[in-house]
């Protein structure tokens, strides 16, 4: 009994119902003391079989799943998974496209690290600068709303481009939102930056090594933290990331310390990133250009004629009366190719051809085909390097979709980053992963 | 699309091999590990109207094009002989084995940030045979990813201290990414085994190895 003492370990269960675990992870620690001897981690509360859903949906309706991956920043979620499935059909969607798509991702990337520097401090005590910083998440959600027509479930994207263009003010609405984020940001560095409280929990807790970041397959800020400058936008330029100048923030020590202020260095960038996408964003088409098209009359008489092997490579071009006078009150929701990109709701709903569209879009075996074959792509996403390896059999649905969530990585570190420290490092730790149980559990 | 070189190896210690030659290369991150159950794949690239419907790359629209207007008619039945695309050729050509996994390694300069290459090592596996030797010595996030590979195909991996389920609970029966899994079933979720209490601290800690069948 007094010689098992000095060892006596103990047991403690902490979560899935434990605040800070998000009620969806469950840590298995044992104790000695205060003192973590060891760590193991379980996972898969949230799982939602995204992988098996994809195989048996169309190609777009496989987006709204998308939405929920990391659904605090779904618009990224959704251009990297429509730039995988283009990519594998070797589409290029029009530049305007390109830009929203870079836009959309960066306000959510913007979205993501509020989230998760004010849910962290939250956590370590600093309520008020939770308050303030979902209160400036609350301005860009807005803005996501205008573009998007949700807040969180945006499903934005588009195979052959996007659901909509912004409207003429966007841009002016977006800056404002930017200039009350800003000081949002100013006020929180501000009480947190130098805040003894904070710095006594956040500096040097959870430290990892470069070596050991890179080997754990870590990415995104928590690997920059460790000052290795690897960013999938710089790295391997996708959209018009080329087009744009903006720094890679990177730490110094890996601590928690320094994937905080690598964040908080980050939004600025991003937020740098939107306002020249606004300078720059060129006219034209934000969707696909429409396929070739015949008149209606052209392709109902080759119909007639039993001349019909090739008309299904060719669209009617459907009489302006018939396409419903009152278009131009939506200019900005109307999509480019009818064959690839779901056509805006109120044709779905206000005119027979935009309800035919939608059902050839949405009918199984009828929507859009991608070629077989296979590849991966990735984009940076909030936490990391987010890929999508995505299989085709040359039908109508996936043959797989495979999502490289970039969250999980650093929760199989976990253990590493916790053993030999304190319970009270593990709200820190935790936070500054910012695991987000939709893309982690799938 | 992001480039990668690729290497097909066979299961076992080739593959064990060629990831170890790979990590001392200086491929130094393990992006991704999965799978792919090919037991699917039934259609051949006979269909050609059927893949050139809808989202078809711009030259293959050309083609048909070229094809409609030397007919001489706009809209003559032309003689369709559209060949198979290499990709498609090779999608569509048989595989030894019914699962393939997949690792993609990248190299990663910790100094600059860039990605020096990407590597693909692929793999064919069959169904039940223990043949996967576990990378988690070279990088150590194989461990996790071996897990869901498990997991999600019940593909096994050998040379390892245990393995369990990543995402699903150890009582689900079957591994849902394999084709002939139906999206349609259900399985009871599990209460405590042999009577034991579901707030006892070990209750649904993962049991120390499953057998495997």
């Amino acid at each position: 009994m007094t010689e098992n003492r000095e060892h006596r370990t103990y047991m403690l269960n902490m979560g899935p119902q434990h605040p800070a675990m998000h009620g969806v992870i469950r840590l298995v620690l044992e104790l000695e003391g205060e003192k973590i001897i060891a760590t193991e981690v379980e996972m898969g509360y949230l799982h939602r079989a995204f992988e098996k859903h994809a195989e048996t949906e169309t190609w777009n309706n496989v987006m709204p799943w998308t939405d929920r991956l990391n659904y605090v920043s779904p618009l990224i979620n959704n251009a990297g998974y429509c730039l995988a499935v283009e990519n594998l059909a070797g589409i290029t969607i029009p530049e305007r496209g390109q830009y929203l798509r870079v836009i959309s991702s960066e306000i959510s990337r913007l979205t993501d690290h509020l989230t998760c520097i004010g849910a962290s401090a939250m956590e370590l005590g600093a309520f008020t600068v939770f308050l303030y910083l979902i209160k400036a998440r609350e301005y860009l959600y807005q803005c996501v709303d205008d573009l998007t027509g949700a807040r969180i479930t945006t499903s934005y994207g588009r195979i052959g481009g996007v659901k909509a263009d912004m409207k003429a003010d966007w841009p002016d609405k977006v800056l404002g939102a930017y200039k009350l984020v800003r000081e949002a940001i100013s006020d929180s560095d501000k009480l947190l930056t130098r805040n003894r409280i904070f710095m006594d929990r956040v500096d040097g807790t959870g430290v990892i090594s470069r070596a050991d970041a890179l080997s754990w397959g870590i990415t995104g800020p928590f690997l920059r933290s460790t000052g290795v400058p690897y960013d999938v936008r710089r790295a391997h330029p996708y959209f018009v990331y080329d087009k744009v100048d903006f720094e890679v923030p990177v730490g110094t020590k890996g601590d928690n310390f320094d994937r905080y202020l690598v964040r908080m260095a980050e939004m600025e960038q991003s937020m740098r990133i939107v306002e020249q996408c606004f300078r720059q964003i060129p006219g034209g088409k934000h969707s696909l250009d429409v396929a070739e098209m015949k008149d209606a009359f052209v392709y109902q008489d080759a119909g007639k004629m039993g001349d019909t092997a090739l008309l299904k490579f060719y669209k009617a071009k459907v009489d302006q009366t018939l396409q419903g006078g009152q278009r131009g009150d939506r200019p900005g929701i109307l999509s480019g190719d009818r064959a690839v990109v779901m056509p805006a709701k109120e044709d779905t709903y206000g005119s027979i051809e935009g309800l035919m569209n939608h059902f050839e879009n949405v009918m199984w075996s009828w929507g859009v085909k991608i070629p077989a074959g296979e590849g991966y792509t990735a984009v940076e996403g909030g936490n990391g390097e987010l890929g999508f390896h995505i299989v085709s059999s040359g039908e109508d649905r996936p043959y797989r979709v495979h999502c490289r969530p970039p969250c999980l990585p650093p929760l199989a570190a976990l253990p590493q980053l916790l053993n030999g420290g304190y319970i009270s490092d593990i709200i820190p730790t935790f936070g500054s992963v910012n695991m987000i149980a939709g893309e982690l559990d799938r | 699309m992001m480039v990668f070189g690729k290497r097909q190896v066979e299961a076992g210690e080739p593959l064990f091999t060629a990831l170890k030659e790979l990590r001392e290369e200086g491929f130094n991150v393990l992006i991704d590990l999965t799978a792919i159950d090919w037991s699917a794949v039934k259609r051949g690239p006979g269909d050609v109207s059927d893949n050139l419907k809808r989202a078809v790359p711009a030259e293959t629209q050309n083609l048909v094009h070229a094809i409609g207007s030397a007919e001489g008619e706009e809209y003559g039945t032309p003689k369709m002989t559209v060949k198979p695309t290499p990709a498609e050729e090779a999608f569509f050509a048989p595989r030894p084995e019914r699962f393939e996994v997949v690792y993609r390694l990248a190299r990663i300069d910790p100094e600059t940030g860039v990605d020096k290459g990407r590597v693909e090592v692929r793999s064919f596996v069959s169904e039940g045979a223990a043949s996967l030797r576990s990378a988690a010595s070279l990088y150590p996030i194989a461990d996790w990813l071996e897990r869901e590979v498990w997991d999600m195909f019940g593909i096994r991996f050998v040379d390892r201290p245990d393995i369990k389920r990543l995402l699903l609970y150890e009582q689900f029966v079957g591994h849902p990414l394999r084709k002939d899994y139906p999206i349609t079933r259900r399985q009871p979720l599990i209460g405590p085994a042999n009577g034991e209490r579901a707030d006892s601290p070990t209750f649904n800690l993962i049991k120390a190895t499953v057998k495997y069948d």
